[in-house]
């Protein structure tokens, strides 16, 4: 595993440090909804949304098919094989 | 807390979990609270804030921008369309804990001004106190001190 090319933490300001930690938990979670949102369309299953994500197929089911109702996705059944 | 709210400070926190909502968003945070209390029309807060143009328009672009600037402190890069706020699929935002700081500020400002009642201006004050975060960064990108905010009451 690499280090991720970031500014080192002794040349930040932890004012700016600790606000990027909560963009960047912001960021992943917005991208995480895009995502999930386009392979719904794409027609994956939930344990494969699930694999990619690394977590469990409930967890990503619980976490996204309110928001994907709400757009008008259906997310029944037949996803759950 | 909630009782002592007045009537139109309870419509300008229900206002901003509707807008949390709209934008959906995971919590109600304090920059909800702060776009909320621009919906007000009337009142000594809307005088205030239209005084030091914080206006829905500009704290959402100022909001974008701080997003972008806070993700390059630490060398990312915003893909393009990043938005300040998210959406991971709740339908009910819960309350973050900015905006819960906020909301107990709001109580502590009325107290040291010996206020009985809480309303809209204790919370645009409250959102100011924050001494990190979000909002102080928003406020700077907006050039809005916590300074000028107790002015514009003035």
């Amino acid at each position: 595993m690499t280090n991720v090319g970031t500014a080192r933490p002794d040349n930040l300001d932890p004012m700016e440090g600790l606000r990027a930690v909560v963009a960047l938990r912001e960021l992943a979670d917005q991208l995480e909804g895009d995502y999930v949102l386009r392979a719904i369309e794409l027609d994956w299953s939930w344990a494969r949304i699930a694999e990619a994500l690394n977590v469990t197929r409930q967890a990503v089911h619980k976490k996204h098919s309110p928001r994907l109702r709400a757009v008008g996705i259906e997310t029944g059944r037949k996803r759950h094989v | 807390m909630f009782e002592r709210f007045t009537r139109d400070l309870r419509s300008t926190v229900k206002r901003a979990q509707d807008i949390a909502k709209f934008d959906g968003a995971n919590a109600v945070e304090a920059p909800h609270l702060l776009i909320a209390l621009t919906r007000e029309s009337t009142g000594p807060t809307a005088r205030a804030l239209e005084l030091l143009g914080l206006s829905e328009a500009a704290i959402r672009d100022a909001g974008d921008r701080e997003l972008v600037s806070a993700l390059r402190a630490v060398g990312v890069s915003a893909p393009a369309g990043a938005r300040s706020v998210t959406s991971s699929g709740r339908t009910n935002p819960r309350w973050g804990q900015s905006a819960k700081l906020a909301l107990e500020r709001t109580l502590e400002i009325a107290v040291e001004r010996a206020d009985r009642s809480l309303e809209a201006r204790h919370l645009l004050l409250a959102l100011a106190r924050a001494e990190a975060g979000i909002v102080p960064r928003l406020l700077a990108e907006l050039d809005v001190s916590p300074g000028r905010i107790e002015a514009a009451f003035d």
